[in-house]
């Protein structure tokens, strides 16, 4: 890369570098694992930078091809959860302040459970709010197939017993 | 009406991974590596071998294939009520008009005509531009006491439509986007002000007028500086469908933002008003949108009344917004 380039890639990354390792997250229910994946894409990319037209929807394909081939090649296994004893489950006001390392258990659990492609569909469409066209071409299936796995994820998601207790809205500001 | 599972979805992602910051050097790293040529072989084994052995994620303990053996307890035993994840109304209300904002058409047409009326305290104009969707230049009509009938065409004054096209549509990457045009512009405005001054006293420097001009400038904070050039945004009716649902769910992450769905506009007209009041002076700024998201019907301002007078409103009202492809007509 010439000095332009290196440029053109530092500004990519500080822009777009904290969302992609959240998305790695989020698709691997694994900070550290994230951490690794985060960084292979970011090689991958560097050593084809010149003939990326698209950085972000490169990282995304490499970040769901990596994974998928992750899942193939080990078995999964189920997660046991123990949540923090020291939760005080009675507290009104600790609602909105459960930090994202209490939250994360409970989502990771429900994410777990739909197929890796099903998982992409649905952190790549309503985390990075990607639309359905660029997830369709993502993934290479129609809008149609990226549509209906999202709400059919989505339902599933709601039937999730550590989800449906975590998550419920009331009306007041 | 309750937010949408997806809105809610959303929100946990984020509060879940907000603490996770990618590590600069990374990038770093792989710069120095790829601007120096060397090929190195990578191989996930390692990371392999981390999931497969578990790993402990602050207060949780996630098992290991040796625990995985052993019995579950029952389910009664483990269920925990934990608190809620809220969604405000406002950021519900936000999440309603983004959705509805990208379903919108985006209707056809090289010029558009906005008409609107500007109020304040000692005016009342009424307004007309044309701008041209594809080169930015814009023709401004008006009738009001004391101003011409018609202004010299402004040459590229609006970005154009394919310019707007091209804005980032994620979230995050607009909040930065805006931020980084918002600064921008500021230097920029610094830069012009130092310059005419200096012409005016060549004696000073254009630095030196720069500096004074850099420290009388209000302090706007990050949000500050995004609630408005958001709102401003939105007032273009170039931005199409998928930049005005971006739009609201930058607001929808903006700290201060107040929404009432059940407003009207000064001329009656049903809207959801969303303003937010500044850090920096208690300057209020307001849009007051089309419940279905697909246009803006006034923007106001109103100052502070800290200097122990009457705070004042200021604001333009959008009377409408027509696309043709027949050219403005001019007497210039």
């Amino acid at each position: 890369m010439d000095k332009k380039q290196s440029r053109a890639f530092a500004e990519f990354v500080s822009e777009t570098g904290d969302t992609l390792l959240r998305t790695a997250t989020l698709l691997t229910s694994d900070p550290q694992l994230a951490e690794d994946l985060y960084q292979e894409t970011l090689h991958r990319l560097a050593a084809r930078w010149s003939r990326v037209e698209n950085p972000r929807a490169f990282c995304y394909r490499v970040l769901h091809n990596i994974v998928i081939d992750q899942s193939r090649a080990q078995q999964r296994r189920p997660r046991e959860l123990t949540l923090f004893a020291g939760h005080d489950g009675s507290d009104p006001r600790s609602g909105d302040s459960l930090t994202a390392v209490e939250l994360r258990p409970v989502l990771f659990a429900a994410l777990d459970t739909p197929s890796p492609q099903q998982r992409t569909i649905v952190v790549l469409r309503y985390f990075d709010d990607r639309s359905e066209a660029e997830v369709a071409d993502l993934l290479g299936v129609s809008a149609g197939t990226v549509k209906s796995t999202a709400s059919r994820a989505l339902a599933q998601l709601r039937a999730q017993p550590g989800l449906t207790a975590l998550l419920s809205t009331t009306d007041t500001p | 009406m309750p937010p949408l599972y997806d809105d809610i979805l959303r929100e946990l992602m984020h509060r879940s991974t907000d603490d996770l910051h990618a590590p600069a050097e990374v990038a770093e790293d792989i710069l120095s590596r790829h601007r120096r040529r060397r090929v190195r072989n990578r191989t996930l084994g390692a990371a392999a071998t981390g999931v497969a052995a578990g790993t402990a994620v602050g207060l949780v303990a996630v098992a290991s294939p040796s625990q995985s053996a052993s019995p579950k307890p029952p389910a009664a035993s483990r269920s925990v009520h934990l608190p809620a994840v809220r969604l405000t109304a406002a950021q519900t209300t936000l999440y309603q008009l983004s959705k509805s904002a990208a379903g919108t058409a985006q209707p056809a047409g090289h010029y558009v005509r906005l008409a609107e009326v500007t109020t304040g305290p000692d005016a009342y104009s009424h307004k007309t531009s044309v701008i041209d969707s594809q080169t930015g230049d814009v023709w401004t009509f008006q009738k009001g006491a004391n101003m011409p009938s018609e202004l010299p065409v402004a040459r590229h004054d609006s970005p154009t439509e394919a310019a707007y096209d091209g804005y980032p549509t994620h979230p995050a990457g607009l909040r930065a986007f805006l931020l980084k045009k918002a600064k921008k512009e500021q230097a920029i405005s610094i830069s012009s002000q130092a310059r005419q001054m200096h012409h005016a006293n060549p004696k000073i420097s254009v630095q030196a007028y720069e500096q004074q001009v850099a420290a009388q400038m209000p302090d706007l904070s990050d949000n500050d500086l995004v609630f408005q050039q958001a709102a401003d945004m939105l007032w273009s009716p170039l931005v199409g469908p998928s930049l005005r649902s971006a739009l609201f769910k930058v607001l929808a992450t903006t700290p201060g933002v107040v929404v009432n769905s059940s407003a009207r506009d000064s001329r009656g007209r049903t809207a959801i008003k969303i303003s937010r009041v500044d850090d920096y002076d208690g300057e209020i700024f307001a849009t007051y949108e089309k419940p279905d998201g697909s246009q803006v019907l006034q923007s106001s301002f109103t100052t502070s009344n800290t200097n122990g007078g009457y705070a004042v409103t200021f604001s333009d009202v959008c009377l409408s917004i027509t696309r043709t492809n027949k050219a403005p007509t001019t007497n210039r």
